[in-house]
């Protein structure tokens, strides 16, 4: 590596640890914020009736059948046409988390479809009530079985908060741009970028996988 | 808020919104076709006998799913220029999302590699094929047949990455709407009309491909 | 000599320190039909493998019609031959499995002449003759067109033995073929390979099936724990057992 680009590293560390807390910042709210709507959204997705599972199923097939660039775009230009002012930042961890919650929905109601029927007669014929049943069935199971695919949509958030960068978030890839403007070393710093994100997202990835030991049905 | 919905510039501009829909249909195609023939060798090579393979294979695709497929862009359109490797725009957007999506299709193919049973490979090998017959002939036709389901949503979800490409300027369907915004500020009727072209084309596709899955699926 | 079609002597294999075959000799000569006997484990399947060449053996050696297969002697040591001789030396015998194994995305037809085509270098008009010629042969003239999955078991497994016969092998060799077949279906098996008896098909035959052992071979040979325990005439065999592992087996199997 050349002297020039240590050197360029160092005086842009503050800059840069800055873009990579902006990063967990905005994945980490969107991924929790999207877990709690993805739940909300879920469970008349699986459980509700007619209306209630048509809007649900609406909600998540028009979320997912959109780009998550689109998705930002949209949410930071047309919500400030409709007056509701919100900072670049704001939008970009909205539209995320809007985003994974709709992969978390339906990753949800795969999960808790694929309890087996056998065990849900088993609850009832223990005399659960529809609730309990769910409580301490059909949801610890589903989340067992849902945890991998949740953990690959937290690497999925995650990669998709550089696109926040487009409305100007200066989270890890602005800062890059901003470096690189100043010093023209696109190549190193983009390759410096990409190793950030590698070991942010193989680190959720890692960290998924101990969990799922963990908690793992022996 | 003083500002009245008028669709008039949508309908005017609806070519260039239908260009850049095709165009991302086609990138992603393109993508999906190479990314399959470098996903077919990972998968194989993460098969292999051969630790050196397998251990080179398995970091490829641990890396290149690890890394946003914007600074993936990035890297090729604006850091490779500087080792004189320089690509147009489009080009360098294809070259990008085929080695992005190779590495998940590889990992779409080895979960098909290993679900092929091993007596169907021993029966080639007993009517005396050799191993490079048994897997043009008898691996890969079932290995293609098999994954055609992950393949398509594969395919729906690169269409929608193309909507990256508008970073670099490759005038797709998001480039085209963020262009219709900044000329006429029509910003409603621009991002809603882009949003129901994409779930509509996804829409679309997962109905067309899922009649091809059950075309090419094996006989039952 | 001229008439010896598989000579295999002193037959060693081991799963590493588990030794499979301890020393497994025997002689099959044109026409004869050899049927293998024992419990599971004992051996008779990986001795049929090993014959096909989809086993390694440590030690001895197995003739087919003539020719050492699998390893030769060179320069005092014994050597794996190429993987291109291995598929050759493949070629002389054909095996069915217990499951089948046929190719799920072929048609009963593709699943016979692929081979007939990409090994023995056929026609395609040729191959699709060969094949319609065996699926006759095997009772199902009119399902060429099927494929696998819309096939029943018994069905699938006639079509198996048909491809595997078509390639004009040596000695043909059957692992377990209706072990994986409902009750029902076990008999239209039993008879393609009765039927082939009768033509003088070479054949090895590893079966559970006491009745066809019985009435189908010249020879029986009952295996335990990696050895050949007793061999001899159906009658010699399954009437009058001199071996006291041979006596038990029988006891525990059904007849």
């Amino acid at each position: 590596m050349s002297t020039g680009f240590s050197n360029e590293l160092w005086a842009s560390r503050f800059i840069l640890l800055d873009g990579i807390g902006t990063c967990i910042f905005v994945s980490f709210l969107a991924i929790v914020f999207g877990t709690i709507v993805g739940i909300v959204v879920g469970l008349p997705l699986t459980y509700g009736n007619f209306i209630f599972r048509f809007l649900a199923r609406a909600y998540t097939d028009f979320i997912r059948g959109i780009p998550v660039l689109v998705l930002i775009l949209t949410f930071y230009f047309v919500l400030s046409v409709l007056g509701l002012n919100l900072t670049a930042m704001q939008a970009g961890i909205a539209s995320l988390s809007i985003f994974s919650s709709a992969h978390v929905a339906e990753m949800l109601r795969g999960g808790l479809q694929n309890v087996q029927k056998g065990q849900i007669e088993a609850a009832k014929a223990v005399g659960l009530s529809f609730f309990q049943t769910f409580l301490y069935v059909s949801l610890p199971q589903a989340l067992r079985q849902i945890l991998p695919t949740w953990i690959n949509t937290a690497v999925e958030t995650t990669k998709g908060s550089t696109l926040v960068s487009i409305i100007g978030v200066v989270e890890i890839t602005l800062v890059m741009q901003q470096i690189i403007g100043r010093n023209f070393l696109s190549m190193e710093f983009y390759a410096l970028a990409g190793l950030i994100y590698f070991i942010i997202c193989f680190s959720i990835e890692r960290f998924g996988k101990f969990i799922e030991k963990k908690v793992a049905i022996k | 808020m003083d500002y009245s919905v008028n669709y008039d510039v949508i309908w005017r501009n609806l070519h260039n919104l239908f260009y850049g829909l095709g165009l991302g249909l086609y990138m992603a195609l393109v993508s999906v076709a190479l990314g399959s023939l470098i996903g077919l060798v990972l998968a194989f090579s993460l098969v292999s006998k051969r630790k050196l393979f397998r251990v080179l294979s398995g970091i490829y695709v641990a890396v290149i799913r690890n890394i946003p497929l914007m600074i993936i862009i990035l890297f090729i359109y604006f850091g490779l220029p500087d080792v004189g490797l320089t690509f147009a725009e489009q080009p360098s957007f294809i070259f990008a999302l085929t080695i992005y999506t190779g590495a998940y299709i590889a990992e779409v193919f080895r979960g098909g590699l290993l679900a092929i049973p091993k007596g169907v490979g021993e029966a080639g090998m007993a009517v005396g094929m050799s191993n490079f017959q048994i897997n043009i002939f008898i691996k890969i036709p079932i290995l293609i047949r098999s994954v055609m389901p992950a393949l398509s949503n594969n395919y729906i979800s690169l269409f929608k990455d193309t909507s990256v490409a508008a970073i670099v300027a490759v005038p797709e369907l998001t480039f085209q709407t963020r262009k219709i915004n900044t000329d006429t500020f029509r910003t409603i009727e621009a991002w809603s009309s882009a949003s129901v072209l994409y779930v509509v084309a996804c829409l679309l596709i997962a109905i067309l491909l899922r009649r091809v899955e059950r075309r090419v699926a094996i006989p039952k | 000599m001229t008439n010896r079609v598989l000579e295999i002597s002193n037959l060693h294999k081991s799963y590493g320190d588990h030794e499979v075959l301890k020393g497994v000799s025997t002689e099959l000569d044109k026409g004869d039909v050899v049927s293998i006997i024992g419990a599971s484990g004992s051996g008779k399947t990986t001795l049929l493998r090993c014959v096909n060449l989809l086993e390694d053996f440590q030690d001895g050696s197995i003739n087919i019609d003539g020719t050492q297969v699998g390893y030769q002697e060179s320069k005092g040591k014994r050597v794996k031959v190429s993987n291109k001789q291995v598929t050759k030396d493949r070629a002389l015998t054909g095996m069915v499995f217990q499951s089948f194994n046929l190719f799920p995305h072929l048609s009963a037809t593709e699943n016979i002449s692929l081979a007939l085509r990409k090994v023995q270098k056929k026609s395609a008009s040729d191959a699709k003759e060969i094949a319609q010629h065996w699926l006759e042969r095997v009772g199902l003239p009119d399902r060429g067109h099927s494929f696998p999955g819309q096939l029943s078991g018994g069905q699938q497994q006639r079509v198996a033995i048909a491809r595997a016969i078509a390639m004009n092998p040596k000695i043909m060799l059957f692992d377990e073929v209706t072990s994986a077949l409902d009750p029902e279906l076990i008999n239209e098996v039993l008879d393609v390979i009765k039927s082939l008896a009768v033509e003088g098909m070479t054949m090895l035959i590893v079966t559970h099936e006491m009745r066809f052992a019985y009435e189908v071979s010249k020879k029986v040979i009952f295996m335990n724990e990696g050895v050949i325990a007793a061999q001899g005439t159906p009658d010699e065999i399954f009437k009058n057992p001199s071996n006291e592992r041979l006596s038990t087996f029988l006891k525990n199997t059904r007849f």
